[in-house]
């Protein structure tokens, strides 16, 4: 009787297991199909995404940037800037650990190594508090700073945390662009 | 024609009746987040809204088949499966909207009018009724959004979809645009839909009492 008992709740159980994971099986393989579909427009829309944040940055239609071969392992990727046959500096791409999570900064800086601006390209901070580092009396403070200068950087009350990532985001993009340029790079 | 006065009925409720933000007081936190532009508060309301259909109408087709034990897991499963897919859907079309709206695009999976919508009525009810539910509580939705954000963006900041009305003299009241001023608009207009409700509910009753008089 009790064995009995075991057994059809066993199978209930075995029933609601097996439903449940063939509903995520389904509703995960529907999910990659449609990435399959997206993941182009997506990559496109982050690259032109990309691509002002540095026309801005730099303040010029013209430019071209190329992401250079090596990157320091302590940034995302390190992208030689020109305009036509001159050289107009570096953008350095960084994502620091914010508040809700990594926020991607693009740094712009010059031929002679300080910084000409700030971008935040993503970010996943509180609305209203964290995201204020978006804010162009915040990022301007960062402006003209080198790995050398000793500036500090006001935070934004309220939004401490996301400040200082962000603050701390901007002192390592530009000590691994320093790295880079003396040639001691080190490659991963 | 039955028919059509039970789709115009459901709508009625869904957007006046019932409001789910208004009157139910659901679903606040994006309602109070993401409402301090006009843009915003659309797109917010248009994505929602297709999300609650799309979940009403598959909860209602698997109704028979969910075991009543897990339900709420299938249930989250399924919102969250749909959302991922609207934030991909997203991310291709709508990219600039995207990043306005940025975490609030995930949390759609957890605003509480969906898994509500699933639960209560979803979950019981035959598939078109149940799309037309989804329908009416994300038009309901929306429409509360936009109230919200018309007062946020025309008094925060001055301008509305980012138009300026009140000209370059006009000094915002920034309270709008802070946590503290959508607290406020939303009270506000809840207070005034729930006077226009208890008014009319008052005129019915007169309104019988007169005939009983008679």
């Amino acid at each position: 009787m009790v064995d009995a008992n075991k057994k059809t709740k066993l199978i209930e159980v075995g029933r609601t297991g097996i439903f449940l994971v063939a509903l995520c099986a389904i509703i995960a393989l529907l999910l990659s199909l449609l990435n399959i579909v997206t993941r182009d427009r997506i990559s496109e829309n982050e690259e032109r995404n990309l691509r002002d944040a540095v026309v801005a940055l730099f303040g010029s239609e013209n430019i071209e940037y190329v992401l250079l071969e090596v990157t320091p392992e302590a940034v995302d990727a390190i992208y030689k800037v020109t305009e036509g046959e001159t050289a107009r500096g570096y953008c350095v791409r960084v994502s620091p650990e914010g508040f809700g999570g990594k926020i991607d900064i693009l740094v712009g800086v010059d031929n002679s190594s300080s910084v000409i601006g700030v971008r935040i390209i993503s970010h996943n901070e509180t609305p209203r508090l964290g995201s204020r580092i978006e804010n162009n009396h915040f990022l301007s403070q960062f402006i003209a700073i080198t790995s050398k200068s000793e500036k500090n950087i006001d935070v934004i009350s309220g939004s401490t945390v996301s400040s200082r990532a962000v603050t701390e985001g901007v002192r390592t993009a530009l000590s691994a662009l320093d790295e880079y340029l003396l040639g001691g790079v080190v490659i991963e | 024609m039955s028919k059509n006065n039970g789709f115009i009925t459901q709508l009625k409720n869904g957007i006046f009746d019932n409001n789910p933000t208004l009157i139910q007081l659901l679903g606040l936190c994006p309602a109070l987040a993401i409402t301090t532009s006009l843009s915003n508060a659309i797109g917010m309301g248009v994505a929602t809204t297709a999300v609650l259909i799309c979940s009403n109408i598959l909860i209602s087709l698997l109704r028979k088949f969910i075991p009543s034990k897990v339900r709420i897991y299938t249930f989250v499963i399924i919102i969250s499966g749909l959302v991922t897919a609207a934030e991909m859907l997203m991310k291709s079309f709508f990219f600039d909207l995207y990043t306005s709206l940025g975490l609030f695009v995930p949390l759609i999976a957890v605003n509480c009018i969906i898994l509500e919508g699933a639960d209560s009525f979803a979950s019981k009810n035959k598939v078109i009724t149940s799309a037309i539910d989804g329908l009416s509580m994300g038009l309901g939705f929306t429409v509360a959004l936009i109230a919200v954000s018309i007062i946020r963006e025309l008094l925060g900041t001055g301008t509305i979809l980012g138009f300026s009305v009140f000209g370059a003299s006009y000094r915002p009241a920034i309270l709008f645009t802070l946590p503290a001023g959508a607290f406020l608009t939303l009270g506000l207009i809840a207070a005034v839909v729930q006077k226009a409700r208890y008014a009319k509910e008052d005129r019915e009753k007169s309104k019988g009492r007169e005939e009983e008089r008679v």
